[in-house]
């Protein structure tokens, strides 16, 4: 019952409105205190410490500040104003300009909040000014920036394969598989969605003006070049591509477009890294929490509830393990500790393991987006200035079209390892 | 409430006093947070720039970077915890009646600053801990000790800002 | 009953996760001891030097872990990094690792609050890249990965190489785009990293070892009866030698076949060539490592020297 503990004293903090990260916090120390294991509490700060001490994550601020410098600035609305030169006249048009260019922007990043923030400020206003409401403009960022996960090169993917001992090219490509799945229901829902809803769009542009747009955009074209670029030829890794971005931004918005003054960004800086703080501290106390849940042994408790069971039931097992692992755990957390508790379970009743990856990491990536606890949801709040009953209530339709998605994953394997097959043999 | 209201000008003015004291801080930890900010972009731009030119100005660059946003994480969470920045599921708030909603303010206020408070005593420990056992990290060559001293540090920022806050609550800002 | 919880880097599939559980089997099965022993794989309980800290504070009470990894903790480890110095068949590196000499090395652990019991084999280090790396020459200029290890760092220098401090997570997306040229581990490890897959060659230059020191924290070593103390080290050293056994079999059964399968070149080194990069190279090391470490550490030098002399 130690988890219960955990469990209720945490949503008991949260509906108090205790910060998320206290009330994480708060039930970890009573669970503890309560149940044990008799450890000493100071190696809940080792661990907070260690769930931010991690290069990977060193690209969320990085990206923060970058979208922060460029959604105030010029380059973001040049980038845009060229986008919807191009498909802002079809209805849903800058719907899927939005998906796909999360999916890309996921395949550089590998991290589900770095979309969210970069893109987010940028798209969220020119798609309320072609009509879409606010809830499925921030519901569609949300869900499009999972792909990130899914998309290669993946963390998660890579953790995945390395516990499953299975192939990270594999992984990639089933990875690819599953994101082009959830990539292709989002659009038919966006699509759609825009036709209902008769979303107006944009007046159609000649030729000339989406050339006048092209060379309008001029330097800011530069930033995507820098981290696209920069992360394909091996100049840069994801982090230090987003660095280098943030300072190309800084010096074109302030020496060349003038659009920020010094004291401008200075404000700014300090503003954003207090933002950034909101969120990092949050991903400190889940790594506090989900230590002690390794210690408790609650994995193993999941591993017990998968004996003698149709495939069809383990797989619905899985997927529901690993959202409610979504909900509370960092992604990563959850990937290295339940792999190789629910795998064997998996592989005994049929299913191969490249294809149970795909499964896992979709699961993991839904989870971000499903309350109570959603690490994007709250990235969502920090970017867009929303309340958590307003993106919850934004996310409802968004989250039964990923399920779709997972169901589709989960039980058309032909979908997923087409890719794997045909390519890594 | 009724044995507070006994001094409210007395409590008011303690809190207006130590509100001032916190405003000097906050300018503080903005300043240093944000300079952090810039120095990790900084940073690690120049340290990728460098390695692909075939030069390595500092192997530690990356380790750095981390050490500076674990600074950032802690010591800069004390900024959204004075503007009411930190991320909460707001989900009854608003639909309290005002004395209601005043009390619920109070009372988060002091569990977070107890828990604030916790952690900064057991994030002391461990620093200290680790300050004394003398261990050198293998690519800057300081104390591994600072790897964790913005643990307490922002913590008990964290806590006096929560605090404050109650006080506030209680008496007005004054 | 005492909980042990072992905590480790690598899946519990990998030999080092098969040795642990033989060991937590026979710690289980000892009369002598009334310990149950729950094991970590996969970093769960932290990654590298958060399980000697956790040691030190009792939160863990076995970890088994790269020797690197305890140097930030007592520096005269380092010696353990020390490039194209150890005997390069297994044998005679397990007998030095039961000598005196290295006895003494471990038992420096113990005013750090750990107990060193054993050293686990886990293979020789090679290296992936581009391009076969076998002469001093081919060293020269590459972009390696480098451990957080001072000798490791200084040897990096000594080849010619730029030392990029790369996180292990991120090294196998850096290798495919080229963001490093190289990096260091054993066969295994390549194996299970992938890192085939992303590298046209491995180069077995056997230039050293990653091998683990088995330690547990001075606090639970104390509670333990010297009988239960006999018992748990008669298990350690039984997972040692299956660690070794099925790290042989990985190798040859799995790792290799995987390399051949992805058309990476697998390239011998030479005894000459290892020879001519040992003398470049270990004068300059093993100043180094004196001058880091004083009188203690050419104490230690010399009686490494002199067992590997033998
Ligand atoms: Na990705
Ligand atoms: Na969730």
């Amino acid at each position: 019952m130690p988890v219960l503990a955990l469990a209720s004293t945490a949503a008991l903090l949260l509906l108090l409105t205790v910060p998320v990260f206290l009330a994480l916090i708060g039930g970890t120390y009573l669970s503890h205190a309560v149940y044990g294991p008799p450890v000493p509490a100071m190696v809940f700060a080792q661990q907070m410490v260690q769930g931010v001490n991690k290069f990977a994550l060193l690209a969320v601020p990085l990206f923060i500040y970058a979208s922060a410098i460029i959604s105030r600035g010029e380059i973001g609305k040049r980038l845009l104003a060229l986008v919807e030169s191009f498909v802002g006249h079809i209805r849903g048009g800058m719907a899927l300009a939005t998906v796909v260019t999360c999916a890309l922007f996921g395949a550089l990043s590998g991290v589900g909040q770095a979309a969210i923030v970069s893109l987010g400020p940028l798209v969220f206003p020119v798609l309320l000014a072609q009509g879409y409401s606010r809830g499925f403009a921030m519901g569609l960022i949300l869900t499009a920036s999972t792909l990130a996960m899914l998309i290669p090169p993946s963390v998660a993917m890579i953790l995945y394969a390395l516990q499953a001992t299975s192939s990270v090219e594999s992984g990639f490509l089933a990875g690819l598989g599953a994101g082009l799945v959830l990539l292709v229901c989002l659009t038919v829902y966006a699509v759609g969605y825009a036709r209902r809803h008769r979303i107006p769009g944009s007046p159609r542009q000649a030729w000339r003006a989406r050339l006048g747009a092209l060379r309008g955009a001029g330097l800011a074209l530069g930033l995507p070049l820098i981290i696209f670029g920069g992360i394909y030829t091996g100049t840069f890794t994801p982090t230090e591509a987003a660095a280098g971005g943030c300072l190309y931004a800084i010096l074109v918005e302030v020496l060349i477009f003038r659009s920020l003054s010094l004291r401008d960004l200075w404000t700014l800086t300090q503003e954003t890294a207090g933002t950034i703080s909101a969120l990092l501290i949050i991903l400190a106390a889940g790594a506090a929490m989900s230590y002690l849940l390794t210690l408790q042994q609650v994995p193993q408790q999941v591993a017990g509830l998968l004996n003698d069971r149709s495939r069809f039931e383990i797989l619905l097992i899985v997927n529901l393990t690993f959202l409610l692992a979504g909900m509370v755990l960092d992604p990563n957390s959850a990937i290295i500790v339940l792999t190789p508790i629910v795998l064997p379970a998996a592989v005994a009743a049929g299913v191969d393991p490249v294809h149970f990856g795909a499964i896992v990491v979709l699961n993991i990536a839904i989870g971000m987006i499903t309350p109570p606890f959603g690490i994007n949801i709250f990235t969502a709040m920090v970017t867009f200035r929303a309340s958590y009953g307003e993106i919850v209530g934004a996310l409802r339709p968004f989250i039964l079209v990923a399920l779709t998605a997972l169901a589709l994953v989960t039980w058309g394997e032909a979908l997923v390892m087409a890719l794997p097959r045909l390519l890594a043999g | 409430m009724t044995q507070l209201s006994v001094t409210p000008g007395a409590g008011r003015r303690v809190t207006a006093a130590t509100g001032r004291l916190l405003g000097h801080l906050d300018r503080l930890v903005a300043l240093l947070a944000g300079a952090v900010l810039i120095g990790v972009t900084v940073l690690l731009t120049v340290n990728a720039a460098a390695r692909s030119l075939g030069v390595v100005l500092f192997s530690g660059g990356p380790t750095l970077a981390g050490l500076l946003v674990l600074w950032l994480t802690f010591v800069g969470a004390y900024i959204p915890a004075r503007r009411g920045g930190h991320i909460t599921v707001d989900m009854i708030g608003d639909r309290l009646p005002a004395p209601a909603f005043r009390a619920l303010r109070v009372a988060v206020a002091l569990v977070a600053a107890g828990l604030c408070a916790v952690s900064a005593r057991i994030g002391w420990e461990f620093a200290a801990f680790r300050f004394a056992s003398g261990q050198i990290d293998q690519m800057l060559f300081i104390p591994t000790g600072w790897f964790y001293a913005p643990l307490p540090a922002g913590f008990a920022l964290c806590a006096l800002a929560w605090l404050h806050a109650a006080a506030a609550a209680i008496w007005g800002d004054g | 009953e005492i909980i042990m919880k072992a905590g480790f880097l690598t899946p519990i599939q990998s030999p080092r996760g098969q040795g642990a559980e033989l060991m937590a089997q026979m710690i289980h099965d000892s009369a002598n001891c009334d310990i149950a022993v729950q094991l970590y794989p996969s970093s769960q309980l932290g990654g590298t030097t958060d399980l000697i800290e956790g040691m030190q504070i009792g939160s863990v009470e076995m970890s088994i872990l790269p020797a690197a990894f305890m140097v930030g903790f007592q520096p005269l480890v380092g010696i353990l990094d020390f490039p194209f110095y150890f005997p390069t068949d297994k044998e005679s590196l397990l007998a030095f690792y039961d000598s005196a000499a290295m006895r003494t090395l471990l038992d420096t652990t113990e005013e750090k609050g750990v107990k060193s019991l054993a050293m686990w084999h886990t293979g020789y280090k090679t290296w992936t890249a581009n391009k076969p790396v076998v002469t001093l020459a081919d060293y020269k200029g590459l972009a390696a990965r480098v451990m957080p290890s001072e000798i490791i760092k200084e040897q990096d220098r000594l080849l010619g190489m730029q030392a990029v401090d790369m996180p292990f997570s991120e090294t196998y997306t850096a290798l495919a785009n080229g963001a490093i040229d190289t990096q260091e581990n054993p066969i295994d490890t390549n194996f299970f990293m992938k890192f085939h897959e992303v590298q046209d060659y491995v180069t077995l230059s056997y230039h050293g070892t990653l091998d683990q020191i088995v330690s547990v924290s001075s606090i639970f070593w104390s509670q333990l009866s010297p009988e239960c103390q006999a018992d748990v080290q008669a298990a350690v050293d039984a997972g040692g030698r299956l660690t070794a056994e099925k790290t042989d079999a990985v190798i040859a059964n799995l790792a290799l076949p995987a390399f051949k399968a992805s058309g990476t070149e697998v390239v011998e080194v030479p005894d000459t060539a290892r020879a001519e990069i040992a003398a470049a190279l270990l004068p300059e090391i093993k100043a180094y490592y004196v001058k880091q470490n004083g009188e203690a550490g050419q104490t230690v030098l010399d009686a490494f020297d002199a067992e590997i002399a033998k």
